[in-house]
């Protein structure tokens, strides 16, 4: 047990930012990113009692990613800003925030509205620069499969976006 | 090279992963379809506006600590394994504050621990000396309110606050 606990100690202080990043630009949202963390590392405490991984990071990688997924589907993330930015800045700051601001929730907004496995896809190209091998297999499926979702969420993303901005020169 | 062929291409291309003969060719279309680089362009645009306009907060493993530590009442009952690594970690230090608060009371006949006011229960009333105490206290509440007088954790939560009843 003390062996495990230093080793989840370890990689805990290693890689819990990381694995709490994943989690969040896949859910957008704070406290589900949280859970996500939480629920990852007791797993990684439990794969420790049967054999510490030989790679931490691709282990805790690839539980994040498809724990996420989960998360996403179970409790289907209505799409909305990120709660915890509006809380802490307060109703009338949030009436004048900047046009930037507005567009990141309507990018999130988009994100949350794409099927889990081409956001996860998305994600994992445009935000953590993995190839399509590592990404197929991190979410076991072919390489040929998360090409695909990569264009069509990228297609869909570009649309809206389009849409975004033609309604900002149309102002 | 055709549309058909570069559009076959366009997701390594985008993911910069076409080999470099692929990539030459590529280049080659690109140069002189107006429709094909149009799309390329436009993919690309879409990519780079995500990544301007995404980025995850950054969270120092202080506030992610704290923010796992206090929890939500879902997250206290689920995951008390994880937390008592960290608790007893907390304790340990605890523990040395309390014998060394024991110590000089036995030494000076002050008793440190005592807080105006009383009462019969945990007040919380003196202020953290910085985060690390803050979120040792919160640690220990949360472990108190799963199982209260249960853990040793509670028993050092009692004794703590009511140094005279031991």
């Amino acid at each position: 047990m003390s062996d495990d606990r230093g080793s989840t100690s370890h990689v805990y202080e290693l890689y819990a930012a990381q694995v709490y990043g994943w989690a969040y630009r896949f859910l957008g949202r704070h406290h589900d990113a949280l859970d996500v963390v939480q629920d990852v590392f007791l797993k990684w405490m439990t794969q420790c009692a049967r054999g510490t991984p030989d790679r931490p990071r691709g282990w805790l990688r690839r539980v994040t990613v498809n724990r996420a997924i989960d998360v996403a589907r179970q409790r289907r993330v209505t799409p909305e800003a990120d709660i915890q930015v509006a809380d802490r800045e307060g109703d009338e700051q949030a009436l004048v925030r900047s046009d930037r601001e507005v567009l990141r929730e309507d990018v999130s907004t988009a994100m949350q509205r794409l099927p889990e496995m081409q956001r996860a896809v998305l994600v994992a190209k445009v935000y953590d620069e993995l190839t399509f091998a590592q990404v197929a297999d991190e979410l076991d499926i072919a390489v040929s499969t998360a090409k695909t979702h990569f264009l069509r969420a990228l297609t869909a993303m570009r649309e809206r976006l389009r849409v975004r901005w033609t309604e900002d020169e149309d102002r | 090279m055709n549309c058909e062929r570069f559009m076959d291409l366009l997701a390594e291309a985008l993911g910069d992963e076409l080999p470099p003969t692929l990539q030459t060719e590529f280049d080659t279309h690109l140069a002189s379809c107006a429709r094909c680089r149009r799309e390329y362009q436009s993919m690309q645009d879409t990519m780079s506006t995500l990544r301007q306009l995404q980025p995850a907060p950054e969270v120092a493993i202080g506030r992610l600590n704290d923010s796992l530590v206090l929890g939500r009442p879902s997250d206290l009952r689920r995951s008390i394994t994880q937390r008592l690594n960290g608790l007893l970690r907390y304790a340990a230090i605890i523990l040395l504050a309390f014998f060394a608060g024991f110590a000089f009371r036995s030494g000076s006949g002050v008793a440190p621990m005592d807080r105006p006011g009383g009462g019969d229960g945990p007040g919380w009333t003196q202020p953290a000396q910085g985060d690390a105490d803050g979120t040792v206290r919160m640690a220990l509440v949360s472990a108190h309110r799963q199982r209260p007088g249960s853990t040793k954790l509670a028993k050092l939560l009692v004794a703590l606050h009511s140094p005279t009843k031991q």
